[in-house]
């Protein structure tokens, strides 16, 4: 083969493949806004927007009187975590469906509250985006956008579940201090790896899987700080599902004001960290690689397994 | 008939004669103090004629001093004998106190076993306290503190575990031995005229006559039995936790003979972890997954279950068998009450199990079962606090903090409720009424009032949220509009 033809051979040749967490040793990514950085433009861009403020506030009252009004009695700090992305959410659906309907009824009716969380969701990833992208208050078509979406965060509601289910199940197996490590890893693993999803449904209208396949590609980009990121803010929220003592976790169902100052401000801190999920998105987006083709020596290698 | 249904009627028909003869001359009635097993009766039903809220603490008595390796159980929950004589059982003794000022009056060496809570029964010689004993070479200190010899150890690698009894008079054993056990019993004994009854771990009902110390009968029931053994006209009725093969059920057996009369159970019922109480003509149970069930007392049939939910439960588990811990619903003039793991009261409609009311006192009831009083019904609690509930509303008219944490075991001793409180730390507490008290008025924490949920809303929600608005906002206007590369979609 001449030296042209091998020069060629290796400019054709697909990237070597990366292990799960090989992106982590890499230099960070110059396009990839810091994570302080995105916190603090996250924060801003929805805090100052009356429109997601208002909607958190509404949102989490006419909840809380739905809900009541289905015979729920508590605790208010269920709702702290209405606005965050699944799994985190996931609790909340949960326990709000098995809290009216008991544990047996109540885990057929954990999708039907992942449904309705999720058509919150969609509206407040839509608002948060209008907010990153314009550097202003967020408007009823930012609502109207991000409607577009509700598929894509409802199939991750019922992932959430699975994801929650599983590591229950493993943790069970393994007992003690594993436990909760096996739930901790699968809280940041699925949140380190589906955040950005609802940001691709909204801003490039792709198809469900593709959605799901994009966003862990994003994910796993090399030099991201992704996956720290995730791990910032999981581990401290999963940190509130164990602690005791917080405003609201007790059986009332006229929540005291200090336990509506801790549900707003961790909510308000959800849209913030959405906002900041998806100017990191929006930053990098032309970089996501995509999926990979599979060409014909591919499918004929398959076939070939096939055959023996 | 037997002797034991015989010596009941003549002291019934005293009491109703004492009642009469006080309504009609008008003087106030002293309670009776003769609370001698686990919930006041055979029947268990909790029903005390003891002092309504408010009330005050009358004495206390801390100067309790536990002995052993492992003293993590505490005292058991109390029972009081007919002459006010207060009996709890420790890790390895057997104590007595005075029901005036809660001084000691008898103790005496018990063999190292779980704090289950004794009964008193009747001799020709005078009252005894009947008591289990033993953790065997499986305790969880890792070895018993008097592993005293008995029958069981012949030959047996099992549990040394008996059954034992003193006379309340003296404190000396009041059998010729202690009656060996092939498990150990972490319910509470119960007893009637003749006999004594203990449920072991093992599925085992022992009857045990109360003057010679000789078994009556032993019956397997194949699944550890989950609460006290409770006597109901004639039968002898013990609940099964049941296992992954086996039902949980309520097994009635004949009192003379111990054969089987018939099973009770609920189809969609999950582990029953209470003792059967008996009211009304009504056989009362709870199950784990929150079920307050009922039977006929007569043939066992269902009548109905109705399920709580309780979203802070431990692991969506109202009602635990927790170690000596019994839970157990009361039940008077067509209403039915039980108190789950986390304070929460719930009363519902006898006759269909329909629920009435509930009240979130917030506060921990994982050791004891409530007790009902003729307007109240009295919750002890975790931090200490004793509750009034008024059985018509389901509003708290009354509380009490007796000084320490675990209040459990609360027992009519005429004029006062006794109960015991901590665990290493043990200590025995009395209240009476308080005649400077007065009563409260205070709805359930779930029920909407919607001023104040409205108040909570305003102030704490929006608020919050405007604070956070104006502060982000100069922030937002400094930012200004991050410097992003065009979209995918925008640049299609």
């Amino acid at each position: 083969m001449s030296e042209r033809g091998r020069g060629r051979a290796r400019a054709s040749a697909p990237p070597p493949r990366r292990g799960l967490l090989s992106g982590m040793s890499a230099p960070t990514m110059d396009s990839m806004p810091r994570i302080r950085t995105a916190f603090t433009r996250g924060l801003a861009g929805t805090w100052s927007s009356p429109l997601i403020v208002g909607g958190v506030l509404v949102w989490l009252l006419a909840e809380w009187l739905v809900v009541v009004a289905l015979g729920y009695p508590g605790p208010f700090a269920l709702l702290a975590h209405v606005s965050a992305p699944v799994p985190l959410s996931t609790f909340t659906d949960l326990s709000l469906s098995t809290g009216i309907l008991g544990v047996r009824q109540g885990l057929l009716f954990v999708f039907a509250a992942g449904a309705v969380h999720a058509l919150w969701f969609s509206v407040l990833v839509g608002l948060a985006i209008e907010t990153i992208e314009s550097g202003g208050a967020a408007t009823r078509w930012g609502a109207v956008r991000g409607l577009r979406a509700f598929p894509v965060v409802l199939a991750l509601h019922v992932i959430g579940v699975a994801v929650v289910f599983a590591a229950q199940i493993v943790a069970a197996l393994g007992g003690g201090g594993l436990a909760l490590l096996v739930q901790l890893a699968a809280l940041v693993g699925a949140t380190w790896v589906f955040a950005f999803a609802p940001v691709i449904a909204v801003t490039e209208r792709r198809r469900l899987l593709d959605c799901l396949g994009r966003s862990m590609r994003a994910a796993r980009m090399p030099g991201s700080g992704n996956l720290t990121f995730a791990g910032l803010y999981a581990v401290p929220i999963f940190a509130t599902f164990l602690t005791p003592g917080l405003p609201g976790v007790l059986l009332d169902v006229n929540p005291p004001i200090s336990a509506w100052v801790y549900v707003v401000l961790m909510n308000l801190l959800h849209a913030a960290i959405l906002g900041a999920f998806a100017l990191r998105y929006l930053a990098i987006a032309g970089q996501v690689p995509d999926a990979p083709v599979r060409t014909a020596a591919s499918r004929d290698r398959a076939q070939a397994r096939g055959r023996r | 008939m037997r002797l034991s249904h015989l010596s009941r009627v003549p002291r019934r028909s005293l009491a109703a004669a004492c009642f009469t003869i006080a309504i009609v001359v008008g003087a106030p009635l002293a309670a009776l103090a003769d609370w001698v097993q686990f919930q006041g009766a055979g029947a268990h039903d909790g029903v005390s004629d003891g002092p309504q809220a408010p009330w005050a603490v009358a004495w206390t008595n801390d100067d309790i001093t536990l002995e052993g390796t492992d003293r993590t159980g505490g005292l058991s929950s109390p029972v009081v004998a007919e002459d006010g004589t207060i009996v709890v059982v420790a890790p390895t003794a057997v104590l007595g106190f005075s029901d005036a000022d809660g001084s000691p009056v008898f103790d005496a060496d018990r063999d190292f076993g779980p704090s289950s809570q004794p009964a008193i029964g009747n001799t020709p010689d005078g009252p005894i306290a009947v008591f289990t004993e033993g953790f065997g070479d499986s305790g969880p200190a890792g070895g018993s503190v008097t592993p005293s010899p008995s029958p069981a150890d012949e030959g047996d690698t099992g549990f040394d575990s008996h059954v034992n009894a003193v006379d309340l008079e003296t404190g000396e054993p009041a059998w010729p031995a202690p009656v060996p056990l092939e498990d150990i019993v972490q319910t509470p004994v119960a007893v009637d005229g003749t006999s004594a009854y203990v449920g072991d771990v093992g599925g085992r009902v022992t009857v045990i006559d109360l003057a010679s110390g000789d078994v009556r009968w032993t019956k397997e029931l194949g699944s550890p039995i989950s609460g006290a053994i409770t006597l109901d006209a004639g039968r002898v009725l013990a609940t099964t936790l049941g296992g992954q093969d086996q039902p949980s059920e309520i097994v009635a057996l004949d009192d003379e003979s111990g054969d089987e009369l018939w099973r009770a159970n609920a189809e969609d019922a999950s582990n029953l972890v209470s003792a059967p109480v008996v009211a009304d003509g009504r056989m009362l149970t709870l199950d784990a997954l929150g079920g307050v069930i009922a039977f006929d007392a007569d043939d066992g049939r269902f009548l109905w279950r109705t399920e709580v939910v309780n979203p802070i439960a431990p692991g969506g588990q109202p009602f635990h068998l927790q170690g000596v811990s019994a839970p157990a619903p009361v039940s008077a003039e067509g209403r039915v009450f039980a108190v789950d793991v986390t304070g929460r009261v719930y009363a519902f409609n006898a006759e269909t199990g329909a629920a009435l009311w509930d009240q979130a006192l917030n506060d921990p009831s994982q050791f004891s079962p409530p007790l009902l009083t003729q307007d109240q019904l009295l919750v002890p609690t975790d931090s200490g606090t004793l509750y009034a509930v008024d059985r018509e509303s389901g509003h708290v008219v009354s509380r009490v903090d007796g000084g320490r944490t675990f209040l459990r075991g609360l027992s009519d001793s005429g004029d006062l409720l006794v109960g015991v409180m901590g665990f290493e730390e043990a200590e025995l507490v009395a209240f009476g009424a308080d005649e400077a008290g007065t009563l409260i008025d205070e709805p359930s924490p779930t029920t909407l009032d919607i001023g104040e949920l409205l108040t909570g809303f305003l102030v704490g929600g929006v608020l919050t949220g405007l604070v956070a608005s104006l502060l982000a906002r100069p922030l937002q206007r400094r930012l200004g509009p991050p410097p992003l590369p065009a979209t995918p979609e925008e640049s299609v």
